[in-house]
């Protein structure tokens, strides 16, 4: 999981798109995949009740489970469902291209996402940082801060601060306020300075979480950087192979996929050096 | 320039509540309530009764 690139990918992603896509839907689709779901996965206390799911991890990223929201599939049934009702192909287009990047950066992490669920429940990942959403929210902080995680995040709001004009008033008005009438209607009830900063939000809010989340992981707390890949080691981390009880059956998680790719790789590199040295001879 | 101090003002507060209280970190709601309050609200609030 991500703490701050989900906040801080839009504005990027608006940067790039312009006009050619709404900022809300754009925003709403970056958080959709854990919206409904990140709570269980941490726990709740509701009227002295304690409610948490029994495995985190399964349920958020798996099958069964709700990891189906981190698939690129649920992002294309949303927009589809989006131009349906509203009939606005700008909302259906930000939606999904907001989703896909949860999606995406999700698949760094140790667990990953099942990117192509329902064909298929791989979950797809490159074990960047630890996995460790069933340790509870403090601990995962202080893992996810000490790790590649908080790194990734850090290259976002690098990016996102280069990207400093989509923040300012008149881009406002040029480019986000022309591509989506949201704003127009917003601004019969509220004043320009409320709409920039409800613009705005998401960008401080990540920026403010990553320095608030490493000052409180390694100066109040004293978590131990690790920048390893897949660390922090310290922490027991949840790996895609743990998840999904019935297993994938795809070359890459079964046992024989590191040999085989290995064979793979011998194989093209001996085809490669072979093409090369004819090349060579004919010349 | 001035509108840039008060975010970069919300956003050192918002800094120090959230390593003194970081139970307000995992509020995106809460964050947005703050920053209106900031940069919004409280500005009004003085302009009004200067």
């Amino acid at each position: 999981m991500s703490w701050v690139a989900h906040d801080v990918e839009p504005y990027v992603i608006q940067k790039h798109l312009g006009k050619r896509i709404a900022f809300v839907p754009l925003l709403i689709g970056s958080y959709a995949p854990d919206m409904a779901t990140k709570w269980f996965v941490y726990g709740a206390g509701i009227f002295g009740v304690e409610l948490k799911a029994d495995n985190p991890a399964q349920f958020h990223r798996g099958w069964p489970g709700v990891g189906f929201t981190h698939s690129l599939t649920f992002g294309v049934a949303v927009a589809l469902l989006i131009y349906v009702i509203w009939r606005s192909k700008i909302w259906a287009l930000s939606f999904m291209v907001g989703q896909f990047a949860h999606a995406l950066t999700d698949t760094l992490d140790t667990v990953g996402t099942m990117l192509f669920f329902p064909f298929t429940t791989h979950l797809f990942s490159a074990g960047a940082w630890a996995y460790a959403g069933q340790t509870g929210r403090y601990t995962d902080a202080g893992a996810y801060f000490s790790g590649l995680g908080f790194v990734w995040d850090g290259v976002w709001l690098v990016w996102g601060v280069l990207s400093w004009r989509v923040l300012t008033r008149a881009y406002f008005r040029e480019t986000i306020v022309a591509a989506d009438p949201f704003w127009r209607k917003a601004g019969l009830y509220l004043p320009e300075v409320a709409l920039l900063a409800i613009y705005r939000i998401s960008f401080f809010y990540g920026a403010c979480r990553w320095v608030a989340w490493l000052i409180w992981a390694h100066v109040i707390r004293s978590f131990a950087f690790d920048l390893s890949w897949g660390g922090p080691k310290w922490v027991n981390a949840i790996r895609s192979k743990d998840l999904n009880a019935t297993g994938c059956s795809c070359p890459s998680c079964c046992s024989a996929s590191p040999k085989l790719a290995l064979s793979l790789a011998i194989a093209v590199g001996a085809r490669v050096r072979s093409r090369a040295r004819r090349e060579g001879a004919s010349t | 320039m001035k509108e840039l101090a008060v975010y970069l003002s919300a956003g050192a507060v918002y800094v120090v509540l959230g390593v003194a209280i970081p139970e307000l970190l995992f509020s995106w709601l809460e964050g947005a309530v703050f920053l209106l309050l900031a940069v919004w609200v409280l500005p009004a609030v003085l302009e009004r009764f200067r």
